[in-house]
């Protein structure tokens, strides 16, 4: 029995989606779907519609990331936006809301989504599988028993970052020695992943049931995914690590494609599969871990980023960069959605008007719209089989 | 005719050890009561205090555990062979999902109190999620192909999964019911739950090795399969029909118990080969070891109460597992 691919059949690609066809200037070329951008002796091939997807994604997460300055409990205008922005003057309130608050969350919100969506990419790209996420090492698992520990026992938001982290990256690293013998396989690594995933998953559960109600809630937000509370050290961390990180994930994207055709090609064609499989599943884990730090486990994004790109972008295999850039705009839109829909809920009273103050978490509305969405792509593309 | 013995012999094997199981289930538990009790308990109600704890609680707990367990195991099975993909698990069709979703909203929304009352509840959310994931899945132009049933499966479970997500956090008093029934347990079931699921059960199975042989042939491909007979559409109905009736009634019996339905299908493949005939009844066998076994320990491991046998399941099969997956040379899914 084999993986479901990844990869859906290539499509040829029709003039009139194509963005501008023919010959552009300088270093570009165009032939097949493909650009070919040269520089100075480098060269690349670059999916055209891949990065007309990934353009537009920026795009409207950037649109998104303007609106939600403006939005929120206490509502800014977009000149008072640019006023407190840019020089720091006006309503303190505003000045207040705007730069301590709405600005470092919602640009967290696009480096998160960023960094969850390549992850998945790279994961699921490696195992072959389309259900396949940063979970099938266990890392998620890992960070949340880490989390939850420190959570059940009390520890302030930063222990649980650090918590968080530790315990995936040694989750991670127990899979991986688990899963070494004889070369790392990558089958074998996703089922130890499994069976490891199994286990930490009782025992947070179990954490869950034996712990206070009030602190399980606080496991149970932390598990959910959320924005809320953070400030510019968080972005600052994610800023820095998708900057070493990111440039990375481009060289090895090259690899994935080679890896994608098998193992024997690919060593056929000079890569080295052992290392070059190893240098991936650190950057994926590398990539998630200081996610789930930021923003805890936010479901989904790593799941359907690469998924979404890959149907929107109609390209043979999951783009790593497309994947970061859908991911970007599905979490920033989530965070919008999660901001405006708390004030709908208390009118239609479905909460009662104290909680109206906090946030709804993040995670919740990645769920519902990532969800939703997908079965929307699936239901709009029922004339095709995938 | 060497291989068939050997897979022959091998079920019998796993059948003995289940039947050990069985006998420890009953016999083994928190309250003391001695063998002798048992045996006197199993015989005739004389309105002893052994005689309750065996009739009322150890037997259904048995019993309850027998049938959940075979269900998971075949539900993983199908499951696994329908989307051919060996990753996915009987939750993936939404059951869980769904089974979770009409817990909370029974708790949140009509005010259900207790933990019995739920089962029906959560049977006909996990009936309904399917049906939607079916659909969803068997809307393109190939009918309900693989990747489409699996994506329509992460779609509606996720959606479902953010909607509890969203309702717990601002529902203290509901959380606190859903933290207890996500963890999966058999104990303080009553004992006409038994009689009230077993024919889900029952009906889910005999579907589930009624399809045996067209999943066979379509496992090599839809091209194939329908070139060898199979009514490709029907066979795949039928297989989900069959996930629902088996999931559901097990997660409306424990809760969604994870792990089992995963893994067991795994193993009996290595054990039993790709043909589904020989492997599900090895699924029907092996699932109820690991979670009788389970459950056995869980009542023994703490010095005071018990551990919920969701629980247990992983923190006892995932190690076995993980030696398995090491020590076969050529791992392959």
């Amino acid at each position: 029995m084999t993986a479901a691919r990844v990869s859906a059949p290539t499509e040829p690609e029709s003039a009139s989606t194509a963005g501008p066809a023919g010959s552009a200037a300088g270093g570009v070329k165009a032939a097949g779907g493909m650009w070919s951008l040269r520089w100075r002796g480098v060269s690349m091939r670059v999916h055209r519609r891949t990065a007309w997807v990934c353009a537009w994604c920026l795009a409207f997460a950037g649109v998104l990331l303007v609106v939600s300055l403006c939005t929120g409990a206490y509502a800014v205008a977009p000149a008072q936006v640019a006023r407190a922005l840019f020089f720091g003057t006006g309503d303190r309130l505003a000045v207040f809301f705007v730069t301590q608050e709405r600005l470092p969350q919602a640009l967290l919100a696009l480096l998160v989504g960023c960094a969850l969506g390549v992850s998945g990419a790279v994961f699921q790209n490696l195992s072959r599988n389309p259900l396949a996420s940063p979970d099938v090492i266990g890392f998620n698992s890992g960070a949340a028993t880490g989390a939850i520990a420190v959570l059940v026992v009390g520890g302030s938001s930063a222990q649980v970052a650090v918590g968080a982290i530790g315990g995936g990256l040694a989750t991670a690293a127990v899979v991986f020695l688990l899963a070494s013998r004889g070369g790392l396989h990558g089958v074998r690594l996703v089922l130890i992943g499994l069976g490891v995933t199994a286990m930490l998953g009782s025992v947070n559960s179990y954490l869950l049931t034996r712990s206070t109600l009030h602190n399980a809630q606080n496991a149970h937000i932390w598990l959910i995914g959320t924005l809320s509370g953070r400030s510019w050290g968080a972005v600052q961390v994610m800023a820095v690590a998708l900057a070493v990180l990111l440039p990375v994930s481009v060289v090895m994207g090259r690899r994935l494609r080679m890896l994608e055709m098998g193992d024997d090609l690919a060593r056929g064609l000079g890569v080295g599969v052992g290392r070059s499989r190893l240098v991936l599943t650190v950057l994926g884990v590398g990539l998630c871990a200081v996610a789930v730090a930021s923003a805890g486990p936010v479901p989904f994004v790593a799941l359907a980023a690469p998924q979404i790109a890959m149907l929107v972008a109609r390209s043979p295999g999951v783009s790593l960069m497309a994947a970061g850039a859908s991911g970007a705009l599905l979490l920033s839109a989530a965070h919008l959605v999660s901001n405006q829909v708390l004030h709908l809920f208390a009118r239609l009273q479905l909460v009662d008007d104290t909680q109206q103050d906090s946030q709804l978490p993040v995670g919740v509305t990645t769920a519902v719209l990532g969800g939703v969405y997908l079965a929307w792509v699936l239901f709009r593309r029922r004339r095709t089989t995938v | 005719m060497v291989r068939v013995l050997l897979r022959g012999g091998g079920l019998v094997v796993v059948g003995g050890v289940l039947l050990v199981l069985v006998v420890l289930s009953v016999g083994v538990g928190v309250k003391g009561v001695s063998w002798g009790e048992v045996w006197r308990a199993l015989w005739g109600d004389d309105g002893s205090y052994a005689a309750g704890v065996v009739r009322e609680l150890r037997v259904p707990r048995t019993m309850v555990g027998l049938l959940a367990g075979a269900a998971l195991g075949v539900a993983g099975a199908l499951m696994q062979t329908l989307t051919r993909n060996p990753l996915a698990d009987p939750g993936l069709l939404g059951v869980n999902a769904g089974a979770s979703a009409a817990v909370v909203f029974a708790i949140g929304f009509l005010g259900v109190g207790s933990f019995l009352s739920l089962v029906w509840f959560s049977f006909a959310g996990a009936a309904l999620a399917s049906v939607v994931v079916y659909v969803l899945g068997a809307s393109g132009r190939g009918g309900p192909t693989p990747v489409r049933l699996a994506l329509a499966g992460a779609a509606v479970s996720a959606s479902l999964g953010g909607l509890i997500a969203g309702l717990t956090v601002f529902d203290a008093a509901t959380y606190d019911y859903l933290r207890f029934w996500m963890v999966g347990s058999l104990a303080g079931r009553r004992p006409e739950l038994v009689g009230e699921l077993a024919p889900f059960v029952g009906v889910g199975l005999v579907l589930a090795l009624l399809l045996a042989r067209s999943l066979n042939s379509l496992a090599l491909g839809e091209e194939l399969g329908r070139g060898l007979g199979v009514h490709v559409a029907r066979t795949r109905l039928g297989t989900v029909v069959a996930v629902t009736l088996l999931c559901g009634a097990a997660t409306a019996a424990a809760g969604p118990i994870g792990f089992v339905g995963l893994v067991i299908p795994l193993v009996a493949r290595w054990l039993a080969g790709p043909d589904l005939r020989w492997s599900l009844p090895y699924c029907i066998l092996l699932a109820p070891v690991l979670l009788l076994g389970a459950d056995i320990v869980g009542r023994l491991v703490l010095p005071e109460g018990e551990l919920e046998v969701g629980a247990v399941t992983a923190l006892i099969g995932a190690p076995v597992f993980i030696a398995m997956v090491r020590r076969r040379k050529e791992v392959s899914l």
